[in-house]
């Protein structure tokens, strides 16, 4: 997985890399050139100390020798006559020497003839084995012996040599102050650089350890060192004491001896330190320099990111402003135009959903998610009180019926465009769906102003739609729910409202309801009749009465309608006309109404067969039942399987019908015609009672509603209109059946229009089927 | 991870590298060398210690004895046993569990029982006072006692027509040699009817009167005259007995052989008869390879003092080694154990006490050269 850094961090990491990675290649590169350039200068300072002390300890032998010379030049001048002048001058020499500790002369048989200091030990001694005395007697050349501790003088000594006469002379030498140079060149020089002196043995005459001169000690690398093997200017690096050091050397070559220089390479190291020391404090600086100048780079750099990630946050949280532009750094700038136009893209399409999400497309009004979200707003706002308005149009669909449906939704259009003209102050209006709206109107002092505005409204739906030269007035149903009152959710006072809409629709058009709380029992009565009454057909809830049609002029049975009741477990008799509109609205009209055909045709072939009469039966069937694609069929079945003549049956439709489709009721009267039933239509008088439908439907009989009844001997003009329908309705054909008839005035009255049949509780109430055979013997 | 994989492999192997030669380089084996390197007896504690130089030079080359190097403590006894004494404590003090050394008997009165007590294993190539031989003691050698010496002068005298009438003139300050071999002589030559008709004992230290003794000598009129000292004061009694021109045979010990009782003496010694404890003109490959790496790196022939005091060493190694102990007791055992060890030139035959005898040698100074007396 790839690792996140922090872009500080990088940065910060980068630069000091950049910094320390040449520093390092650099320091790599030069340390070693310093390196050697030390080495090779220490070495040729040390070998310059060596060459120094050579030439030194050359100059003392040939000092040595020059005193032999002097001996040897009067001793061959004769100025020293015999052996006691000798012996005086010599040990003269002596007293005045440091160096010097004896001398010899020996003849030519190597035989010691004069020794200073005089010891007769020596006197007389054969030297014949002493290389002082055959290789001078042979070479004739100056001699220089190997160093040995002197056993007179416990110190390291050589011997030099010339020829004499016959003989040789020979110098014991006194190596104790050279050999305690190397002591005093520290004391001088410090111990940082020092000195030894070795014979051609390798066996020290000066060392800085004394005692290895007097253990006759050697160099321990004396052999690597020998000049006989020795490159030019090798530099000789060995470990003494466990520390590494350098030697330099240089030759004494009258003595054979050999000058060795030493010094530590601690003592380079030493001198490196400054440099590293310097590197190290300039590589620090920088460090510090590139941390400081990255941070304040970074400064820049994060102050720009802090400002576009602030901005973003401030963009995502919904406020689309554009960003800055005016920064250092011009990528910085061309991210940030960049991202302002996409944050102005982001915005345009957010403003479009937000259009898409919150407004109606056709009527440009908000809809019902704006106004559940707004009115849920203004209740947290809790600004007093908030009345929801909501008006529905009054048989919207029968105006897409009847003029096409793009009508309708011009309707829409242009009621839209009216209502946003209001430039409502308070609150606003939504369209929630189909042709329903809501007005939420806010800061409410009293129920006037929801009226007002009722009347504001009904003044803009009340002037006429025109389109396509068709003239619509629309009428509305409104119901209202005040907030804090009746509700204080959303959703409640949205239910509320339209339940009191219902209310209204149900107490006839361009009404208002205010919500009550007897509404919202009646809602739950309803709630609670829709739940039981899907199980209520299974249960045997149902049962029918019958109430019988009688004729005018006999006063015999006609038939009877069959009326259905409910019989509820817990709320007991339930009216039809609480539950008949929950079946239709939940489609459990079909199964009810098949139910009751079914329980009616049996009854009435029963009691047909068993009275040997041929009563009929009428049924009323709803419009969902009838605008149902297998009705017909389904009346025609029952009717075989019950065995009932065609023609006992009557089917009794409302004028609601026509309502929803006139073409597809005419369909439909057609088919079941042609089964050969009879077609009744219900409460005559009550819906809109078009002269229409009656010419154009094959309808046999009319059933005029009650409510002319009630009012037919309260005035003439009743009396008139009630002989009109009759008249009118025979005209057509049909037979009359007047309803609610109770008292023997009414049936006389009718009597004399000539009405067909009537049906009331002046002859009977509806009956249960029990009563049925009872009801025949009665009135025949 | 692949290059996480790389770096491992890069280091592992560096690191065990690392592991393997910090188990090899352990902690260097100590050992101490006592000798006297100042004073008239250095020659010998030099030649002693360019000795032992060369055989632990050839060890550490061959890589050690068991992987440890080994290391010299150096100690100057100054021919005096109480310096002796100290430093070998100071040995002891530092660790140190094997003694190479002391050169000249008189040492061992007082180094021998404080290396018994201490447990310590002395290493002896040079001390040869007969007294220090059977004794169960700490100490381990690679030379002869005295007693030889005695025996091969008794019969250079009896070859020499000499060893009636013995003179002896002998260094008293390293009595405990040239006592003993005095004692051998008078010893050996008792049987023949010889006897020491005239000793005298002189110190080296303190300027002794060579000329006034050399005359006593001659004055008792022997016929034979035995010199114990060391090859200085040795060189300068011959230089005495030259000058007096004397003419009885001069019998020295191998205390004597060196080359300073060349250089000093000079045509003094020529003819001179000295008890040889190596044959310098071996023909054993191992002595020729010895003696040319000696000569090549000290710029000297290899004395006696060289060979026994490297013979001696290399017999200490090689048993540390062929034990892998570094426990005097173990490696006394050892050495007692195995019995003989091949010298440079001859077999070196250890008895039960550490103490070991080889041939020895008669030799003679002829044309200032030590040679085979025939």
């Amino acid at each position: 997985m790839k690792r996140i850094k922090k872009l500080r961090d990088f940065i910060l990491i980068n630069n000091m890399l950049s910094i320390v990675i040449p520093l390092i290649l650099v320091g790599l590169l030069v340390t070693p050139l310093i390196y050697n350039y030390l080495i090779k200068d220490m070495h040729e300072k040390n070998t310059m100390i060596a060459t120094t002390i050579a030439q030194r300890m050359s100059d003392f032998i040939d000092e040595s020798f020059q005193v032999l010379y002097q001996i040897n030049h009067l001793l061959d001048d004769g100025m020293l006559k015999d052996d006691v002048s000798i012996q005086i001058y010599l040990d003269a020499l002596l007293d005045s020497s440091d160096s010097v500790e004896g001398f010899e002369i020996l003849d030519t048989n190597g035989i010691v003839k004069i020794s200073a200091p005089q010891n007769v030990n020596i006197l007389g001694a054969n030297r014949t084995s002493q290389p002082f005395f055959t290789e001078t007697k042979a070479t004739r050349q100056p001699f220089v012996s190997s160093s040995f501790i002197s056993q007179q003088t416990g110190n390291p000594t050589i011997t030099i040599a010339i020829p004499q006469a016959d003989g040789v002379l020979v110098a014991y030498l006194n190596l104790e102050e050279i050999s305690m140079l190397s002591l005093n060149h520290i004391k001088t020089f410090g111990n940082t650089v020092t000195v030894a002196i070795t014979d051609g043995n390798g066996v020290f005459i000066s060392n800085k350890d004394i005692i290895k001169v007097y253990q006759r000690e050697m160099e321990a690398n004396y052999q690597s060192i020998h000049p006989e093997f020795e490159i030019e200017d090798q530099v000789h690096a060995f470990t003494y004491e466990g520390k590494t050091a350098m030697v330099s050397h240089a030759d004494v070559d009258n003595a054979n001896w050999h000058v060795f220089v030493y010094e530590s390479y601690d003592s380079i190291f030493a001198a490196l330190r400054p440099f590293l020391a310097i590197m190290l404090l300039c590589t620090g600086l920088l460090l510090f320099f590139s941390r400081f100048i990255a941070r304040l780079v970074f400064k820049d750099i994060n102050h720009s990111f802090g400002e576009l990630n602030q901005q973003t946050k401030e963009i995502a949280a919904g406020d689309y402003h554009p960003i800055n532009t005016d920064n250092r750094f011009d990528e910085f700038n061309r991210l940030t135009e960049n991202f302002n136009g996409m944050v102005a893209c982001v915005k345009e399409r957010d403003e479009a959903l937000q259009i898409l999400a919150y407004y109606d497309s056709q009527t440009r009004l908000p809809n019902a998610v704006y106004l559940s979200e707004h009115l849920n707003q203004l209740i947290l706002n809790d600004r007093g009180k908030i009345a929801v308005i909501c008006f529905d149009i009054h048989n919207f669909k029968r105006i897409n019926d009847t003029y096409g449906p793009s009508f309708g939704d011009k309707i829409l259009e242009m009621m839209g465009a009216r209502l946003l003209e209001l430039n409502l102050s308070q609150g606003f209006v939504a369209r929630i769906n189909g042709s329903n709206f809501a007005r939420v109107l806010t800061e409410i002092e009293n129920p006037d102003d929801v009226l007002l505005e009722i009347e504001k409204l009904r003044a803009v739906f009340n002037q006429a739609m025109t389109f396509n030269e068709n003239n619509v007035y629309l009428r509305f149903h409104v119901g209202i729910a005040l907030y804090p009152d009746d509700a204080r959710v959303v959703e409640e006072l949205l239910q509320y409202a339209n339940t009191a809409a219902e209310m209204a629709k149900q107490r006839g058009v361009s009404q208002y309801a205010f919500f009550e709380n007897s509404m919202k029992q009646n809602l739950l009565r309803n709630m609670t009749l829709e739940n039981s009454l899907r199980s209520a057909l299974e249960n045997g809830e149902f049962f029918l009465h019958y109430q019988p049609q009688i004729d005018v002029n006999n006063k015999k049975i006609r038939g009877f309608e069959a009326l259905i009741r409910w019989d509820h477990p817990q709320l007991g008799m339930v009216s039809p006309l609480d539950f008949i509109h929950i079946a239709e609205s939940t489609g459990l009209i079909i199964p009810i109404g098949a139910w009751v055909l079914e329980t009616a045709c049996r009854q009435m072939v029963c009691i047909n067969k068993k009275m040997g009469t041929q009563i009929m039966i009428s049924v009323n069937v709803s419009p969902v039942q009838l605008s149902h694609e297998q009705f017909p069929e389904m009346v025609e079945e029952t009717l075989k399987q019950c065995g009932l003549e065609p023609n006992l049956l009557e089917l009794e439709i409302t004028e609601n019908l026509f309502i929803n489709s006139f073409e597809e009721a005419i369909k439909i009267f057609n088919r079941l015609k042609r089964i050969g039933i009879r077609m009744s239509l219900d409460d005559f008088g009550t819906g809109y009672s078009s002269l229409a439908y009656l010419k154009n439907l094959p309808i046999d009989t009319l059933k005029i509603d009650q409510a002319f009844t009630r009012d037919l001997l309260i005035k003439k003009a009743n009396e008139n209109l009630m002989e009109s329908i009759i008249l009118m309705a025979h005209t057509l054909q049909m037979d009359v059946i007047v309803e609610g008839v109770e008292e023997l005035e009414q049936f006389d009255c009718l009597k004399s229009y000539h009405c067909d049949h009537v049906q009331g509780y002046y002859f009977s109430r509806p009956i249960d089927q029990s009563e049925l055979e009872d009801c025949f013997k009665k009135m025949g | 991870m692949k290059r996480k994989r790389a770096f491992l492999g890069l280091f592992f192997p560096i690191i065990i590298t690392l592991a393997l030669t910090a188990c090899m380089s352990q902690k260097p084996l100590t050992i101490g060398f006592v000798a006297s390197l100042t004073g008239s007896t250095s020659e010998l504690g030099v030649n002693g210690r360019n000795g032992l130089m060369m055989a632990v030079e050839e060890v550490n080359a061959g890589g050690g004895i068991n992987g440890k190097s080994v290391e010299v403590v150096v100690k100057d006894d100054k021919n005096d046993p109480e310096t002796g004494l100290t430093v070998d404590q100071e040995l002891y003090e530092a660790g140190v569990s094997f003694i190479i050394g002391h050169m000249t008997s008189n040492m061992a009165a007082l180094s021998i029982p404080f290396v018994n007590s201490k447990d310590m294993l002395m290493i002896n190539p040079t001390m040869s006072a007969t007294t220090l031989f059977n004794q169960d003691d700490h100490l381990v050698g690679v030379i002869s006692p005295n007693s030889d010496q005695a025996v091969v002068i008794k019969e250079s005298m009896v070859k020499n027509g000499g060893g009636k009438n013995v003179a002896v003139i002998y260094e008293s300050q390293n009595l405990a040699y040239t006592g003993t071999v005095k004692d051998g002589v008078a010893q050996e030559i008792a049987p023949l009817g010889g006897q020491i008709i005239y000793e005298e004992a002189f110190l080296s230290e303190a300027n002794p009167n060579y000329l006034e003794i050399s005359q006593h000598v001659l004055n008792s009129k022997p016929d034979s005259i035995v010199i114990l000292a060391s090859s200085f004061d040795a060189a300068m009694f011959c230089q005495q007995f030259y000058k007096l021109n004397n003419q009885t045979h001069i019998y020295l010990a191998a205390w004597s052989m060196n080359n300073d009782l060349l250089l000093q003496g000079g045509g003094s010694v020529e003819g001179v008869t000295i008890t040889s404890l190596i044959a310098s003109d071996s023909q054993m490959p191992t002595y020729i390879a010895f003696r040319e790496k000696y000569l090549n790196k000290y710029g000297a022939e290899p004395t006696f003092a060289a060979v026994y005091t490297y013979e001696a060493a290399m017999m200490l190694f090689n048993t540390m080694a062929d034990t892998r102990s570094d426990k005097p007791e173990t490696i006394k055992s050892a050495i007692i154990k195995k019995g003989t060890y091949q010298g440079l030139q001859s077999d070196i035959i250890i008895n039960e006490y550490g103490d070991a005898s080889r041939t020895i040698y008669e030799y003679v100074v002829k044309n200032g050269q030590f040679k085979k007396a025939e």
